[in-house]
């Protein structure tokens, strides 16, 4: 029996998740992960635990040289163990290079069994714990992947543009670490993953195949951190935006929080470096996470999820979909309180 | 859109070659003058054979191959081929801008070469074909 | 005189090998009865376009293949596919489908292969890009109707070929080289080349094995007279632009620089693997475990099946061979497969 890459599915586990979070998505996307529990809990009705315990998987670290693999390995180890301990067996991890991370670590102790056993031996010594490997380790978005139809069902919002009536473009970008390495983590292997694209169709949207598409972002911890190294990281991203730019893509949706912050940020640099806009009538294209794609949908209020941290404004594109929003709440706090305005953030606004 | 801002690295273009953007003329016309230059496999008889290759990084064979293959670097149709700018690459080859200077006109590569391509005819004739176009390049 | 008559010798397979079997054992005299799965005789060869290295068509081999051609002696069984072999007191019996369909003293597989399924290679868009086709769609095409190659009723600007897919390949666990796709790369892109003189065309190989009598100087043809490119580095994906051609990434390994070419096809020359109407074998012996292939007893000097008793094998079922070379393997496989008898 032929088998293809496009119709492989990996198992993905139904309820009682422990999650865990990532360093940059909660930096520069602060509202996402509430978000991403808060439609798991309230309008999916699944049980997540998020332990207060639990650190950062140094994966920043490990991929800069500064910790060491074995390091790395014990931190991942004492994640499991508190997970262990909570009683769960299925986690969720938030960032696309901790799952990555999580992918290697997990297939380099079945490999190297004696290699898991000393770090067994580490985070002993080190805390007093013990730990179990997950019976099942998946991204967030491959959950909103699961659930697609689910949420589907219950959305406020379709992913169409209401003033013409046509299915938003949206480019679905997925992190490198999600399916690149191993195949098989990923939901239709490595070339054409489907977990954003599964849920741009459930939800109206059509998404757009550029030549492009599987390139890189080009966010490299080692190539990104030291600034004189950016451009080759901020290339990658130019190379991708150019060669997207004649589909004029209406969104971008990013499940690795650094390609999201990439695909957002540099969107910016490009035009005051270069001069150069890549959107739609001259104007930049916005970019979300699959939790903010599924907020939006879901009817969630823009501003309560943090949209208006992105560098890009999204509220041309809120436009399109037809999600109300109120404008002068945007840079608001809770108390409805002014907290100032970004300089430039309206240059080119979708 | 006012002062282009500076933020502290320089955005690359890339090494990409990008074979749709070609200059055919040079390589054409040498095609014309030397027919076997087409079946060259590049299997380095020449370059292993090369009195000049020995003593710097002058590559016959990378020199040709460039050509042949239509292959420009940084184009700018404002100027002949011979004229581009010249581009360093990790291995410190400027090509294809090598001066055929280091050419000794020796021979030895066309008495090697197992396609029967006539080596030495072809250098001569890139040398005539750019001479007038480049500076320093040696006229025959 | 030798009751040869009342040998009796099974041959499956009706594509060169087949038939050269076929044939050869009927002249020795024996009894044949020649199955094929289809309901004419010539395999694969009624498929192709031009054979290389010298381009004839294959009509010039089927001619022969005519019932009136065919010696006393040959009954045929065309349209039965056999499926499994089993061997019983020194007589071996033919199956379809789990109904005996046959019985013989000796048998001779030449069951062929099948072309290797592009789709498998993912990331070249094969099932996906209208404009990816195999090297065995462009046969069909050029055999039939060699204008679908123009776009929008325009000649096609450029062409291109990539080599080894489905072949030396440990990420879809085919290691072996097909040994034929590079000559038939070679002869493809000299004919699209003939149809449209102005088009590019390119070749992307990893090596060029141009092993055969007459394959080398068909390669200098290809370079030199078509002035067809060949750029030595495997293309590692091919996406689709808004034009609807298709956007190459390789490398130039000799100039070591990453490479980016827009074509209106792309040719993906595939590989040769075992048919997927191969014959079950009695206590299933004899399949290499790693090709899929038959593996034969003595592979340097004979055609029996290793671990079978009365089964032969010739052709493309023992692993990626030429026309001459399965029709030679045919023959080979009657005569010793009349030797078995006989010495019994």
């Amino acid at each position: 029996m032929t088998k293809y890459w496009k119709e492989y599915q990996k198992e993905i586990a139904g309820d009682n998740y422990f999650y865990v979070r990532s360093c940059i998505r909660q930096n520069f996307f602060p509202g996402a992960e509430n978000l991403f529990l808060n439609i798991l809990r309230k309008d999916l009705g699944k049980k997540v635990f998020e332990d207060a315990d639990h650190t950062t998987c140094t994966g920043i670290g490990y991929h800069t040289d500064i910790v060491p693999l074995e390091t790395t390995m014990t931190v991942v180890a004492r994640q499991f163990a508190l997970m262990k301990e909570k009683g769960f067996q299925n986690i969720i991890v938030s960032c696309v290079t901790s799952f990555g991370l999580y992918s290697e670590i997990l297939d380099l102790w079945k490999h190297q069994p004696e290699l898991k056993k000393k770090i067994a031996g580490y985070l002993m010594d080190a805390t007093g714990r013990t730990f179990d490997e997950p019976a099942n380790m998946v991204h967030a978005s491959d959950i909103l992947y699961k659930y697609r139809h689910e949420i589907a069902a219950i959305a406020k919002h379709r992913l169409v543009n209401q003033r013409t009536g046509q299915p938003l473009r949206i480019v679905d970008h997925i992190g490198c670490h999600y399916a690149k390495t191993f195949p098989e983590r990923g939901v239709g292997g490595s070339e054409f993953p489907q977990v954003l694209s599964g849920l741009i169709t459930a939800w109206g949207g059509s998404t757009v195949d550029y030549p492009e598409r599987r390139h890189c972002c080009g966010f490299g911890f080692r190539n990104y951190l030291v600034q004189e190294n950016r451009g080759y990281s901020i290339s990658q991203s130019k190379i991708k935006l150019e060669s997207m730019q004649p589909y004029e893509p209406d969104l971008i949706v990013a499940n690795c929080p650094g390609c999201a912050m990439f695909l957002d940020r540099w969107q910016y640099t490009l035009e005051e470096s270069e001069g150069s806009v890549y959107g739609p009538s001259g104007l930049k294209i916005p970019v979300v996470t699959h939790e903010e794609l599924a907020g939006l949908v879901l009817g969630y209020d823009p501003w309560e999820i943090g949209l208006q941290t992105h560098q890009v404004p999204v509220e041309g594109l809120l436009d399109k979909i037809g999600i109300t929003y109120d404008a002068g709440r945007k840079y608001a706090d809770r108390n409805g309180n002014l907290i100032g305005e970004p300089e430039l953030i309206n240059q080119h606004v979708c | 859109m006012g002062l282009k801002k500076n933020f502290g690295f320089d955005i690359h273009s890339g090494r990409q070659i990008d074979l749709d953007r070609v200059d055919k003329a040079l390589a054409d016309e040498l095609s014309e003058l030397v027919g076997a230059w087409s079946a060259c496999i590049n299997c380095g008889s020449c370059v292993a054979t090369c009195p000049a290759a020995q003593n710097g990084m002058y590559n016959f064979r990378m020199l040709h191959y460039q050509i042949r293959m239509r292959v420009e670097t940084d184009y700018d149709p404002s100027l002949p081929y011979i004229m581009q700018r010249r581009v360093e690459t990790d291995n410190n080859l400027s090509l294809p801008y090598i001066s055929l200077e280091h050419c000794l006109l020796c021979g030895k590569c066309q008495l090697v070469c197992p396609r029967g391509i006539p080596t030495r005819y072809l250098a001569i004739q890139i040398m005539q074909k750019t001479r007038q176009h480049a500076e320093g390049i040696p006229s025959v | 005189m030798l009751d040869t008559e009342k040998y009796r010798i099974a041959v499956i397979g009706a594509g060169p090998a087949g038939r050269a079997a076929a044939l050869s054992a009927a002249t020795l005299g024996v009894s044949v009865d020649w199955y094929d799965k289809q309901d004419r005789a010539g395999g694969k060869l009624n498929e192709y376009h031009q054979l290389f290295p010298h381009r004839v068509k294959p009509e010039t081999l089927l001619s022969g293949f005519r019932e009136s051609e065919l010696p006393a002696g040959i009954k045929k069984h065309f349209g039965i596919a056999v499926n499994r072999i089993e061997t019983e007191q020194a007589q071996v019996i033919l199956l379809s489908d789990n109904k005996v369909v046959g019985g013989a003293d000796a048998v001779i597989v030449a069951t062929g292969f099948d072309f290797f399924d592009a789709r498998l290679k993912e990331e070249f868009g094969y099932g996906m890009y209208k404009q990816v086709i195999t090297s065995a769609d462009l046969e069909q095409i050029l055999k039939t109707n060699p204008s679908a190659l123009k776009k929008n009723g325009a000649d096609p600007a450029s062409i291109a070929f990539v080599h080894c897919v489905g072949s030396r390949d440990q990420q879809i666990g085919i290691g072996y080289c097909s040994r034929l796709c590079c000559i038939t790369g070679i002869k493809q892109a000299i004919e699209v080349k003939e149809l449209y003189p102005s088009a590019s065309v390119v070749n992307f190989y990893i090596d060029i094995r141009a092993f055969g009598t007459g394959y080398e100087e068909l390669y200098r043809e290809a370079q030199e007279k078509y002035r067809i490119r060949f750029i030595r580095g495997r293309v590692s994906e091919a996406s689709e632009n808004q034009q609807y051609n298709i956007v190459l990434k390789a490398e130039d390994t000799l100039m070591a620089r990453p490479l980016k070419l827009t074509v209106d096809w792309l040719v993906l020359l595939v590989g040769m693997v075992p048919s997927c109407t191969q014959v079950e074998l009695d206590n299933k012996k004899g399949v290499d475990g790693e090709t899929g292939f038959y593996d034969l007893a003595d592979p340097l000097t004979g055609s029996r099946i290793s671990g079978q008793e009365g089964v032969f094998s010739a052709g493309a079922c023992n692993g990626p061979m030429s026309i001459p070379e399965a029709i030679a393997s045919g023959r080979s496989a009657a005569m010793e497969a009349f030797n078995y008898i006989h010495s019994r």
